[in-house]
């Protein structure tokens, strides 16, 4: 297949999984303020941090508010990551491979593009948005499905399957972050208000396992109530769980057996994943888990590298 | 208000389904009976059904000039174009004449150049042709085709006669909106499918490729054919993509493919260099390869004029197709027809006065405001004067440039073009049209059934292109129930 097919493949993949992602974190935070009205703003400060995006935020908008926040990650045009730009993104992707993705496919994605550009301003406001928000969701997962039961399982199909799987993990990663770093900014609220920390804390992650759909799945294969270190142990190291930061990286493994000339990042993939799986979440949840995700993040950044550079900047001297 | 045809009324003009107020013509019989059916309401969910349709296929055309908003819904009209099976037949046998002459022409205007020794094509016409590619001299393709692909443009006078108006042989575009128009009515007037014989278009895809196939050059089980296209900001990307999907070949960009030093060209693949053998070329001559023409070209591929002439790959069209692509060229078709295959033609041209002829450019020059004038090389369109439409300032302004480069201007009489009931807004008007066929040449010859019909959707305008405010219709071949009789 052509190395600029298999990029736009590939793009196509990320943007509709970052698309998914940030509903769901939009979701999650807005569910978390529900039963913490005080800390909304603590909140949506972290969200845009967690996201990077917070530098490009305080220019547009200056402090984090509710509306400019949910603004900022929905219909902005100006926002590369908002939901907005990443479908728009998925869809001129999409149409440059129309060829070898199935009708279907491309007209759900295209119909995405024109409901979220249709409804997306309108769901800044509360009373629309978790509706929004779940069918940005359900869109994407339906393109999932689509894919995988209608489109051959050839390497054009793997190759949205690994960007998709790339920016999983990295989101996933991002979803944790909040939980962490929420966790630090409203200790110190309550330190100062002299609340007790534990229920809130326990809403906040459960909304995180609600907003990454893993809620009953949590409570089936940990024998635990909702505690930080067994949420983030779950959402980091489960192998069975399709969001997890390990089943993502197990899945950009078996993507990249399916290509020629795979052996460089196939190395570093499984290398992140050794590292990873030795990590001690127990240790690093109450020292140094913010860090450690930044170095997720990072090594994953050196996976798309080197997959970008292995087979879509692939240029033979002719 | 139901659509009532004893009240529409076509002025002046031959319309294609209604002979006279409140009578259809035989092959629109049913589809006139069927819509006046229809409530006006009924009438409106089925365009809103089309338009629905058209957005979520992405079903688009590029507009330049829009800055971001790159592309365009595409302008369907739900009411088709009906032709009788009968005289069909007819046109198509008119255009497999044509193009077989005009590649005969092409053939021996870079070969032997019998026709201009004969003197029945002037030397004259080919010395200034812009389109005339000396790096084609001496080539011979396979089966003597250099158009492989056609798009004829037809339209109608008011006494009925069908005229070929120009012919597109170089990268003739509108095709996949063809296939595109039959989908969308089948989805929207799908009872009309039920008891009627509406011969299908959607085989033009499966005779292009096979067509391709057998012009590669490697005898294999499957060449590696690809069609190049310009690019997402060219205005007939969605037909690239959308004909790279159907036949199932790669859709590459110029940046995809290189030319190798053992001549032959490859793509940039995920496991390689991959061979390519037959490439169906949506770019211009000028663009296709920076060594041999524009060095300025970033869409084409360096090297592949070289790799042409050693016989390893097959472009599609030919380079070089342009030279009979002309409109000074165009008058001498009949000519050509009579001269290369000793027939008669069987399609009549529009009548054409060329300019670089002292006396008739001296009639064009008296009769401009009577006229439509048109430079021998543009297409879309542009650069045209409609003489009864012009001011005074404008007839002035090309008498000049007719003066300035008499052999780049013809001048035809004006074409009352045929007109065909169109949805405007609630009521249903005549708007003019015109109809482009496509014909495939290799070793066999192949005609779509029908073909694109192009319509003015502005009251009273006659310019049909999509890139100035034309829309389309489905094109029905029908056959009456006389026809079935005889067969």
């Amino acid at each position: 297949m052509l190395s600029r097919v298999a990029e736009r493949m590939y793009w196509t993949g990320r943007y509709m999984e970052r698309a998914e992602n940030t509903a769901r974190m939009v979701n999650a935070v807005t569910e978390m303020i529900l039963g913490a009205p005080r800390e909304a703003t603590a909140l949506w400060e972290v969200m845009v941090e967690v996201l990077g995006v917070h530098a490009s935020y305080v220019d547009r908008y200056g402090v984090a508010e509710e509306r400019h926040v949910v603004r900022f990650m929905l219909p902005d045009e100006h926002n590369p990551s908002s939901i907005l730009q990443s479908v728009q993104n998925a869809r001129e992707n999409a149409r440059t491979t129309r060829e070898v993705i199935p009708t279907e496919a491309w007209e759900l994605i295209n119909d995405t593009y024109w409901q979220v550009k249709e409804h997306a301003g309108k769901a800044v406001a509360r009373n629309h948005r978790s509706g929004f928000l779940r069918d940005v969701v359900e869109r994407c997962q339906l393109l999932n499905g689509l894919l995988s039961g209608t489109m051959s399982h050839d390497a054009a199909y793997h190759f949205a399957r690994l960007g998709r799987n790339i920016e999983r993990a990295d989101m996933t990663t991002r979803v944790i972050d909040l939980g962490v770093a929420g966790q630090q900014a409203t200790d110190v609220q309550q330190q100062v208000a002299g609340a007790l920390a534990t229920p809130l804390t326990n809403i906040r992650w459960m909304s995180v396992l609600l907003c990454m759909s893993a809620y009953e799945m949590y409570h089936q294969h940990v024998q635990s109530r909702v505690k930080a270190v067994e949420v983030v142990k779950y959402l980091v190291l489960d192998k069975d769980f399709p969001r997890s930061v390990m089943h993502c990286l197990n899945e950009v493994e078996s993507c990249l057996l399916q290509f020629p000339r795979h052996e460089q990042p196939l190395e570093t993939v499984q290398k992140v994943r050794d590292v990873v799986r030795r990590r001690d979440i127990a240790r690093l949840m109450s020292h140094g888990m913010r860090r450690q995700i930044d170095t997720m993040q990072r090594w994953l950044a050196r996976v798309h590298n080197e997959v970008s550079a292995n087979w879509f900047a692939f240029a033979p001297k002719p | 208000m139901r659509i009532d045809w004893t009240r529409y009324k076509a002025r002046g003009c031959y319309d294609e389904l209604i002979a006279a107020p409140g009578e259809p013509r035989p092959g629109a019989t049913g589809l006139c009976n069927y819509l006046a059916s229809l409530s006006p309401e009924e009438v409106k969910v089925r365009k809103a059904a089309a338009d629905l349709a058209i957005k979520t296929m992405g079903i688009t055309f590029t507009v330049y000039s829009e800055g971001q908003n790159i592309d365009r819904q595409w302008p369907f009209d739900i009411v088709p174009r009906v032709i009788e099976a009968r005289e069909w037949r007819e046109t198509e046998a008119g255009l497999r004449q044509r193009l077989t002459a005009l590649n005969c022409f092409i053939h021996d205007v870079y070969n032997a150049q019998r026709i201009l020794r004969a003197g029945v094509v002037p030397e004259a016409v080919l010395a200034k042709s812009k389109n005339f590619r000396p790096q084609c001299v001496g080539m011979q393709p396979r089966y003597g085709a250099w158009a492989h692909i056609c798009g004829t443009d037809l339209v109608r006078d008011k006494d009925g006669t069908l005229y070929v108006l120009e012919d597109n042989l170089r990268v003739p575009s509108g095709v996949s909106y063809m296939i595109e128009n039959r989908m969308l009515t089948k989805r929207v007037l799908p009872e009309l499918f039920a008891d009627q014989e509406i011969l299908p278009v959607d085989d033009y895809t499966e005779r292009l490729f096979e067509m391709m196939v057998s012009l590669s050059p490697r005898q294999q089980d499957k060449p590696e054919i690809v069609v190049l296209t310009p690019g997402i900001y060219n205005s007939a990307y969605f037909e690239h993509a959308f004909l790279a999907r159907e036949m199932g070949v790669e859709l590459v960009e110029g940046s995809d493919l290189v030319v190798s030093d053992d001549d032959c060209v490859y793509m940039r693949t995920i496991s390689g260099l991959s061979r390519v053998d037959v490439i169906y070329r949506r770019i211009d001559d000028l663009f296709l390869d920076p060594q041999t023409f524009n060095p300025d070209s970033m869409l084409g591929v360096r090297g592949l004029m070289r790799a042409w002439h050693h016989g390893n790959v097959a472009l599609v069209n030919a380079p070089g197709c342009g030279v009979a692509d002309d409109k000074a060229v165009y008058a001498y078709v009949p000519e050509m027809i009579r001269y290369y295959l000793d027939e008669d033609p069987i399609l009549p041209n529009v009548p054409t006065y060329l300019c670089m002829d002292e006396k008739q450019r001296e009639h064009v020059l008296a009769n401009v405001d009577k006229l439509v004038i048109k430079p021998a090389n543009e297409s879309g369109g542009y650069g045209m004067l409609i003489g009864p439409q012009a001011s005074r300032r404008e007839i002035a302004e090309f008498k000049r440039r007719i003066q300035a480069d008499p052999r780049n201007y013809v001048a035809q009489p004006l074409i009352t073009l045929s007109t065909v009931p169109t949805l405007c807004g609630n009521r249903i008007e005549p708007r003019h049209v015109d109809l482009r066929p496509f014909i495939l040449q290799a070793k066999d010859t192949y005609v779509t059934a029908g073909g694109l019909t192009r319509v003015a959707l502005v009251k009273g305008s006659y310019v049909v292109n999509s890139s100035q405010g034309g829309g389309s219709k489905d094109t029905w071949i029908v056959a009456t129930p006389e026809d079935r009789r005889k067969a």
